[in-house]
């Protein structure tokens, strides 16, 4: 989908959603049970960050690191979340991953 | 089998950034927050800086422990050797002098002490050292040891 002079395919599509939803459960006060709706907010916006500068064909690495960073923020604290993304993404492109 | 490898590595990617993220934020980061702990990463560099000043040390006292070894094996007939006193052989040979301690055969005597609260035992071979002198002998040495 073309939005302006940008390209958007369905999972850029499907994290804005996200970022929206969430935007509304914040709003809204909605339980996410354990999740923190902040954390994921700032997630889906890294995500969407980092997907801007990767091309479609590294979806499955990104998918995995995105699987495994919101379910680990279950458990980290943020900073420690956002050193474990930025230092797998960092590996991904060293070990030519991606 | 490309797509096997290519799966491996993520997943290799992971658990090393997993570990990463757990060994820096304990030793950087123990706040959970940008600011970096300066007195860790300084303890941090001193024991790197330590490093090879240990290997130095740990190789010389393994140098040491062979030499000694070669000493304690070296006479076999202890009869072409002058008994000093009990447990002690000399020889002179041409410019040499070789003294041999037999440590089994020397009588020690052991004299116990308190150093900084923990106590301690000192052996040392009968007659040559009296208490009173040693203990007068360990306080020179731990006063010299606090003037450095």
């Amino acid at each position: 989908m073309y939005l302006g002079p940008f390209y958007f395919d369905t999972k850029e599509i499907f994290l804005i959603l996200a970022a929206i939803l969430i935007g509304l459960a914040m709003y809204f006060s909605w339980p996410l049970y354990w999740f923190n709706p902040r954390v994921l907010l700032l997630l889906v916006i890294l995500m969407l960050i980092t997907k801007g500068l990767l091309p479609a064909i590294h979806n499955e690495a990104f998918f995995i690191l995105a699987l495994a960073t919101i379910f680990l923020s279950l458990y980290l604290p943020l900073f420690q979340l956002i050193l474990f993304y930025f230092i797998s993404f960092a590996l991904f492109r060293l070990l030519k991953v991606i | 089998m490309q797509k096997l490898i290519s799966t491996l590595k993520i997943f290799l990617v992971l658990l090393v950034s997993y570990g990463v993220v757990q060994f820096v934020s304990f030793g950087f980061f123990p706040n959970n927050d940008p600011k970096i702990n300066t007195e860790k990463m300084f303890y941090l560099a001193q024991e790197i800086q330590k490093q090879p000043q240990r290997l130095i040390a740990l190789f010389s006292q393994r140098t040491n422990q062979k030499a000694d070894q070669k000493t304690i094996s070296f006479p076999e007939n202890i009869g072409s050797f002058e008994m000093v006193s009990k447990g002690v052989y000399a020889k002179e040979e041409g410019a040499k002098n070789i003294t041999v301690i037999k440590l089994g055969e020397v009588d020690m005597v052991q004299y116990p002490f308190v150093v900084d609260g923990k106590p301690i035992t000192v052996t040392v071979p009968a007659g040559s050292i009296s208490k009173e002198a040693l203990e007068k002998q360990m306080n020179e040495m731990k006063n010299t040891k606090h003037i450095n």
